[in-house]
């Protein structure tokens, strides 16, 4: 019994969960890192590229700039970096929010059952009868050109998703003897779904959310592109791929290949992160 | 003096299949009265319809039912709900696994307005665990079965009802603990005057655990009388089958290997 509790144990333990067991799990967590760690400090001291102009427009990548400059002689690494504090941030805290308002209202969905159930599955059904670019361009069209009211949309989007999936596990959980044992108790039906229901369904939900991080970079990023979302000159990666779509017929491939690397880097290691945490959650 | 009475009490699917009919006990204050039958007789379904409890799609629709002179059920509605409590098939099932042993016990106690430090200590060491410290630093996956189910027994007389109900308590348990956790409710409610509903397929168990016992088949009751009676002089049909089929030996083959 103490051996579990003593110290040496747990250390034992922990450096086990540190085991990643996957090579593709190391490189995404370790390429995230990096953009996360990189977008932090880097434009910190460097400066997020905007006021250098002095530069000349449209270099190509060298040594003094990595990624090259834009036709305004920004510096695409510079900015491709400042970035990151608005894609992945954003990208995290839609994630976040769809978890966190998802999993509750499917909880409740399942726990309430009947009406309750009903309507918010109607719901759910014509938010998923359009796809969610479609639906996010839709709303950010009628509510105005912005970064917030763009990951609003974006969270909108991928709220049904989360509920679906929430509300499929808890009606399993539902109808679990322990759930049976707290109603007679005399819990009421809502500290049934909080206390008992949601803990126990939130472990599906919770890994399709890195996934949701990685969709919405890349729909946050499709959106700045088509200019509903984040509006130049800040430093955003769908922005900035619009902005080089121009340079590229003059042969400048540039100022749009590195910022969709970026979306292309950070949006494939959410997606190897879920599909690694899937595994060892099962 | 009974403490719990139930007369007419039926119980139909939502298409008006019928599950239980004309349903009728009653149980004295620390008395265990079991109900025993096959699967699909409809004993659990009548344990649950007591205690409100019944799946969506199932419903009480006619019946009376009083626990300890209060009316709880009147023409097939639930009027209140009944100071009742119930222990189940799989004890590892009936706790929330993502909390520890100590939480669950806390949380119910609060609820019940019972906090107060020791008291849970003091709850596990009513139903014979001799280290609760140790148990409620614990998930219900890293104990026993039998644990568990002491926990669940713990937790179920915590509320102090006046009414338990088992449904099949110690299917899922090895023989040694079975016998354990039989002893355990026996004593725990002698003790505390609390009447119990004991729902099993298990004739031996039944005998073991009653005095009285309901002999139920296709949802109606087909005799209700002392055990000893039962066993000995059974007055209907489908009572003798059962018996007859308990006391069936395993059949030797050829070979020497058992069959069913």
């Amino acid at each position: 019994m103490t051996v579990i509790g003593s110290p040496v144990a747990l250390r034992g333990n922990l450096a086990g969960r540190m085991k990643l067991g996957d090579p593709m799990a190391y490189v995404a967590f370790v390429t995230l890192g990096l953009i996360i760690a990189l977008g932090a400090v880097v434009p910190l001291i460097f400066g997020d590229g905007d006021v250098a102009q002095d530069n000349e427009g449209l270099l190509p990548p060298s040594w003094s700039h990595p990624f090259g400059t834009d036709r305004y002689g920004r510096d695409i690494l510079l900015r491709s970096l400042a970035a990151v504090r608005i894609d992945i941030s954003l990208g995290v805290a839609v994630a976040l929010s769809v978890l966190v308002i998802g999993s509750t209202v499917g909880a409740l969905s399942a726990t309430f059952g009947g009406m309750v159930d009903a309507v918010i599955m109607r719901m759910t059904d014509i938010l998923l009868a359009l796809p969610g670019v479609v639906l996010a361009l839709i709303i950010t069209a009628s509510l105005g050109k912005n970064t917030w009211f763009a990951a609003v949309a974006v969270i909108i989007a991928f709220i049904p998703l989360l509920v679906r999936l929430a509300r499929a596990k808890a009606l399993e959980v539902r109808s679990a003897d322990y759930i049976a044992a707290a109603r007679l108790s005399g819990a009421s039906t809502l500290q049934v779904a909080f206390q008992h229901v949601l803990p126990n369904a939130i472990k599906y939900p919770f890994v399709q959310s890195t996934l949701v991080a990685s969709l919405a970079i890349l729909d946050f990023a499709a959106l700045s592109f088509l200019g509903v979302g984040v509006q130049p000159p800040t430093p955003e990666w769908g922005a900035m791929i619009a902005e080089g779509v121009g340079d590229n017929l003059l042969g400048a491939w540039w100022p749009s290949f590195f910022p969709g690397l970026m979306i292309l880097l950070s949006a494939a290691s959410f997606q190897i992160i879920g599909d690694w945490l899937d595994r060892r959650l099962r | 003096m009974t403490l719990l009475n139930v007369e007419g009490l039926a119980v139909d699917t939502r298409g008006g299949h019928s599950l239980v009919r004309d349903f009728a006990i009653e149980v004295a204050p620390g008395e265990v009265v079991g109900i025993v039958g096959e699967s699909g007789s409809g004993k659990t379904m009548t344990a649950l319809s007591l205690l409100g409890l019944l799946p969506e799609g199932v419903s009480v629709v006619s019946g009376e039912a009083s626990l300890a002179g209060m009316p709880f059920l009147r023409d097939g509605r639930v009027l209140r709900r009944p100071n009742a409590t119930m222990i189940f098939q799989n004890p590892t099932a009936a706790l929330n696994p993502t909390m520890r042993i100590g939480a669950q016990l806390d949380r119910l106690l609060a609820f019940l307005g019972k906090k107060g430090r020791g008291r849970a200590e003091e709850l596990l060491e009513s139903v014979g665990i001799g280290e609760p410290r140790a148990v409620m630093g614990r998930h219900p996956h890293q104990l026993s079965g039998g644990m568990n189910q002491r926990v669940v027994i713990a937790m179920a007389i915590a509320a102090e009802p006046s009414l338990l109900i088992a449904d099949e308590p110690t299917t899922g348990l090895d023989v040694t603990v079975q016998a354990q956790i039989l002893e355990l409710i026996r004593s725990t409610v002698a003790t505390r005057e609390i009447g119990v509903l004991f729902v099993s397929h298990d004739m031996g168990v039944i005998a073991q655990m009653c005095r009285r016992v309901a002999v139920m088949y296709q949802g109606e009751v087909r005799e209700f009388a002392d055990v000893d009676d039962i066993f000995h002089a059974p007055g209907d049909s489908y009572t003798k089958e059962l018996l007859a089929s308990a006391a069936e030996q395993p059949r030797k083959v050829g070979d020497g290997t058992r069959t069913g």
